[in-house]
């Protein structure tokens, strides 16, 4: 067997998700947007955001133990002042795994045996954030064990059974993973056996109470004996909650609902996926009142959306992202001195700063260089070849005023380059369309993940040069040809949309129904005469199919389809009503154009257009179609 | 009980053992009587056969189950592929009527549902109370298909018995064991977001370009999300595969959360599941898949069979495994 022992990586581009950095590194490459800055605050939260948005880095980043490193003011002031205590709890895929593998449970028992292993759970994530407030506010490390002992003592009595005693954190922990064991171990003896005996029946009893009533007695121990302030704000950050079910998330309602004293939620899931709003109660949880939704995708984009403009706030999110992690990772490249010698080692000059515009360039299509638009002029050209009568006459209309630049050059420059691009490439030449920062970032939707694996991939054509030490002239030397840029994000694109194949339950006609919604819009863009309106967005109305709903649901919660919410209702989303955006990502493969406008088309004329093309009346616009639909697919 | 050692056998020498039982399965592969076709039906002394509920491919299941019929006058039980509850009522019944110090099984888990095998397993830790127990788990080694159509997951669950750990606040580790559904495959890393992502898969000796396609169809898997080199097990080495997994995950155990993804073919399926059992703190995940419209994939056996020894003894009373 061989390994390669990597214990640790410098390239940070290689993590793309936030639970796999040490402390250090998810402190160091953090970029605090306004949402997570809106979460520390006395009220319970639904955080809502696709996979891969940032919803584990932000329930993270609240954790004690984290916002303690956080170089911030706003974030020492609230340490320092005792006003928040974060603690993290996760209840990943292994963890409700776990519960959800007994199907021979009734109602009651599942309830009761998901209550038990939160509370256990709790208490586990508790001493995480229990060590790290001892660091914090104890000063001087005799007393800081004396008070972990009294700590410890105190939790052990309140906890464990038979008077144990245990003195250190670590080994509170440990006895809390030996219940959680045994606890397995005695359920699967039950379903094998129907019965146990009284003494296999013991096991973790202080933890069959209410909900958090453990970890709330955890909470008074420490507060006492840390000197905690009273007025403390208890974070209890629950991640992952999309895997979760109704019935859980109905007990987590109950709790939110019941209790408002000092300790508030804030749980993160993917959108549509808070699922209920049912309480144990007759009443059920009111947003707004009880809590309060976070829809983080929107965060990033608000900018984007409302001015169109490439240096949005999700451009310098991506930035931001790219040189955080770039730094962490230890990137540097050096500048070529005045004189080399012709033998021995290279000398070093000084360093060349590495960013997104050294390493990409510029778009052809986002940040075009030519913008004559004189008669006669490559765009005019453009103009007369791809655009529709009824534009290119408009165009001639309001030709020389200021109306043209907004009306029509800003609105259908980027499609002309882009349809010019496609129809020039024939058999195996390899196109350069998505090449340039400004298209690496657009197509990476804000999303950090996506814009980190792109990245990755981006950094891996140069990775060998920048860090064997190699000399550059100037940062152009940096520069990834337009060719292998376009075919790692086409590579990203294709493998985004062919993963949804598999997903849970809906995985083909996912599949189908993004390929359907592409298809269309490729066909509008590049087989049809241009006009400054480009589909980008499909419109939804209450006729839409419950089986289609489900289908959109599902695409905004991976990503591939984003709602287009309203300004001043940014954290409500659509339900069955509105219109929805195609993820960037998905661009390159089907060669559209990365950037919101036009009027959104109605599903109801997709499907339609859809069922043309399966009857055949579309004619050699099927086969183009295709053929086309399967480039780059795996 | 608690598992004591795992090792290979030589399947010719299992015409020598006496079983105290023999457990078969029937479903729609052709592979299901291959073992039993091929072993001495003088070594069981008892013989139980479990039917999948689930009857699709019909023509073959029947013909399946005319041959334990006729061979072996028995008529399989039928549970669904995802409840142990039946395995687990023969068992306690067949051991009832059946006093005795030691047992020695024989399981053939090659068209076994995981929660079946895992199940008899489960059984042994959990219910005996003989001082030995041996289970000897023979595997029909199949042919399959060139183009396999990726699957649509139905459900991401523990393997009872393979829950792990609570929460750690070390690393993740992930260890995939690949096959033929690579998507599946992603979907899952996508959902577990572990920090270090290990892989493996089967090699055989034949020259069918078995593991060159595995490779292939998880190339998304491989070259950008297994953060560590690819692993080699034998296709047919339970004992060389759950040493190597074991050395594998040693560096990471009691500090990190190990979770197996293991969805290649089942010897090293069987490794997982029973190093999942040995360490309480390792998971192994099982990816359920709703069934294909149309026929299921029907494996024919190759023609090899590989069989592991797994020796169980007594625990010390309050101290598991």
């Amino acid at each position: 067997m061989h390994t390669k022992n990597k214990l640790t990586r410098k390239n940070l581009f290689e993590i793309d998700n936030a639970r796999n950095l040490s402390r250090r590194q998810m402190v160091d490459t953090f970029v605090p947007t306004e949402s997570f800055w809106r979460l520390l605050s006395q009220k319970h939260h639904v955080i809502l955001g696709s996979r891969g948005s940032g919803k584990t880095a932000l329930a993270k980043m609240l954790s004690h133990d984290h916002l303690c490193c956080l170089d911030d003011q706003r974030a020492k002031g609230f340490i320092r002042d005792q006003e928040y205590i974060g603690i993290y709890l996760p209840t990943r895929l292994e963890w409700v795994g776990a519960l959800k593998n007994k199907p021979w449970q009734d109602e009651v028992e599942k309830e009761s045996l998901f209550q038990w292993r939160l509370n256990l759970s709790s208490c586990m994530a508790f001493m995480q954030t229990i060590e790290s407030c001892n660091n914090t506010y104890i000063n001087g490390r005799a007393l800081r064990a004396r008070t972990e002992r009294e700590i410890c003592v105190n939790l052990s009595e309140a906890w464990f059974d038979n008077g144990i005693q245990l003195e250190t954190f670590s080994e509170v922990q440990k006895k809390l993973d030996d219940i959680h064991f045994k606890k397995h171990f005695q359920l699967e003896k039950k379903r094998i056996l129907g019965t146990l005996s009284p003494a296999d029946m013991i096991i973790g009893v202080a933890f069959e109470t209410d909900l958090f009533l453990p970890l709330r007695y955890g909470i008074k121990i420490c507060t006492s004996l840390l000197k905690i302030i009273n007025e403390t704000s208890w974070l209890v950050c629950i991640d992952e909650a999309e895997f979760l079910d109704n019935s859980h998330h109905k007990i987590l309602n109950s709790y939110m609902r019941a209790y408002t004293d000092n300790m508030f939620f804030k749980i993160t899931t993917m959108p549509y996926c808070h699922y209920t709003l049912d309480t144990n109660t007759r009443v059920g949880l009111v947003d707004g009142q009880d809590f309060e939704y976070v829809y983080i995708d929107y965060d990033r984009v608000l900018l984007e959306r409302a001015t169109n403009e490439i240096n949005t706030i999700g451009t310098q999110f991506a930035r931001k992202l790219f040189k955080k992690r770039a730094d962490a990772s230890g990137i540097t490249a050096y500048q070529r001195p005045i004189s080399i010698p012709k033998k021995g080692k290279k000398p070093k000059g000084p360093p060349v700063e590495i960013n997104l515009r050294s390493l990409l360039g510029y778009s052809k299509v986002l940040d075009p260089k030519d913008n004559d638009w004189s008669i006669g002029s490559e765009n005019m050209r453009l103009l007369e070849k791809y655009a529709r009568d009824s534009t290119l006459k408009r165009a001639m209309s309001l030709f020389g005023s200021k109306r043209f630049g907004n009306e029509i050059s800003r609105k259908i420059h980027g499609a002309l380059i882009l349809c010019d691009l496609k129809k020039n490439l024939s058999g195996n030449m390899n196109s350069d369309a998505y090449g340039g920062a400004s298209m690496v970032i657009r197509c990476g939707d804000a999303n950090p993940r996506r814009l980190i694996r792109i990245f990755n991939k981006m950094l891996l054509a140069k990775w060998k040069d920048i860090t064997d030490g190699s000399v550059f002239h100037d940062a152009t030397d940096l520069r990834i040809p337009q060719t292998t840029q376009t075919a790692a994000l086409e590579a990203i694109s294709s493998t985004t949309l062919s993963r949804t194949q598999s997903e849970p339950t809906v995985g083909k006609k996912l599949h189908e129904f993004m390929i359907d919604i592409g298809n269309y819009m490729h066909n509008h863009l590049h087989n049809q005469k241009l006009t400054t309106d480009q589909v980008s967005s499909i419109e939804i109305n209450q006729d839409i199919s419950d089986n289609d709903w489900e289908l959109i649901k599902r695409a905004v919660g991976l990503g591939l389809l984003y709602p287009n919410v309203f300004q001043n209702k940014r954290d409500e989303l659509p339900f069955k009503i509105g219109s929805f955006r195609v993820a960037y990502v998905l661009a390159p493969h089907f060669f559209l154009l990365p950037r919101r406008g036009g009027k959104p088309h109605k599903l109801s004329t997709i499907k339609k257009y859809k069922a043309r093309l399966d009857i055949g009346e579309a004619g050699n616009e099927m086969k183009q179609l295709s053929i086309f639909s399967f480039r780059g697919e795996e | 009980m608690k598992i004591d050692r795992i090792y290979d056998i030589n399947s010719e020498s299992l015409n020598d053992e006496v079983y105290d039982l023999a457990v078969f399965a029937s479903g729609y592969e052709t592979r299901c009587i291959y073992a039993p076709k091929n072993l001495n039906s003088q070594c069981f002394k008892e013989i139980v056969v479990f039917g999948f509920e689930d009857v699709s491919h019909p023509a073959q299941r029947r013909f399946n189950d005319l041959f334990y019929r006729n061979s072996f006058n028995k008529i399989p039980m039928n549970l669904n592929s995802n409840d142990d509850g039946l395995i687990y009522k023969e068992l306690n019944k067949f051991v009832s009527s059946n006093k005795q110090d030691s047992f020695h099984f024989l399981v053939d888990y090659s068209s076994m549902s995981r929660i079946w095998y895992s199940g008899i397993i489960n059984w042994v830790l959990h219910a005996s109370n003989s001082s030995k127990f041996i289970l000897d788990f023979v595997y029909t080694r199949g042919t399959y298909e060139d183009y396999i159509p990726p699957i649509v997951i139905n459900d991401i669950l523990s393997i009872p018995g393979c829950e792990g750990g609570g929460i750690k606040h070390g690393n993740s580790i992930a260890v995939f064991g690949l096959g033929f559904y690579g998507l599946a495959a992603l979907c899952v890393l996508d959902r577990l977001e572990a920090d270090i992502v290990f892989a493996y898969v089967a090699k055989t000796n034949s020259k069918d370009d078995y593991d060159k396609k595995v490779r292939e169809i998880n190339k998304e898997l491989i070259q950008h999300h297994a953060t560590e080199t690819l692993l080699e097990l034998p296709i047919n080495s339970v004992e060389k595969s759950y040493q190597n997994l074991a050395e594998l995950i040693a560096p990471y155990r009691n500090k990190s959360e190990i979770t197996f993804v293991p969805m290649g073919p089942k010897p090293q399926v069987l490794a997982s599941i029973l190093l999942a059992m040995k360490f309480p703190e390792v998971t192994c995940l099982r990816v359920s898949a709703k069934p294909p419209p149309g026929d299921p994939l029907d494996i024919k056996a190759e023609g090899s069979m590989s069989s592991t020894r797994i020796e169980l003894v007594k625990a010390q009373p309050g101290v598991i495994h």
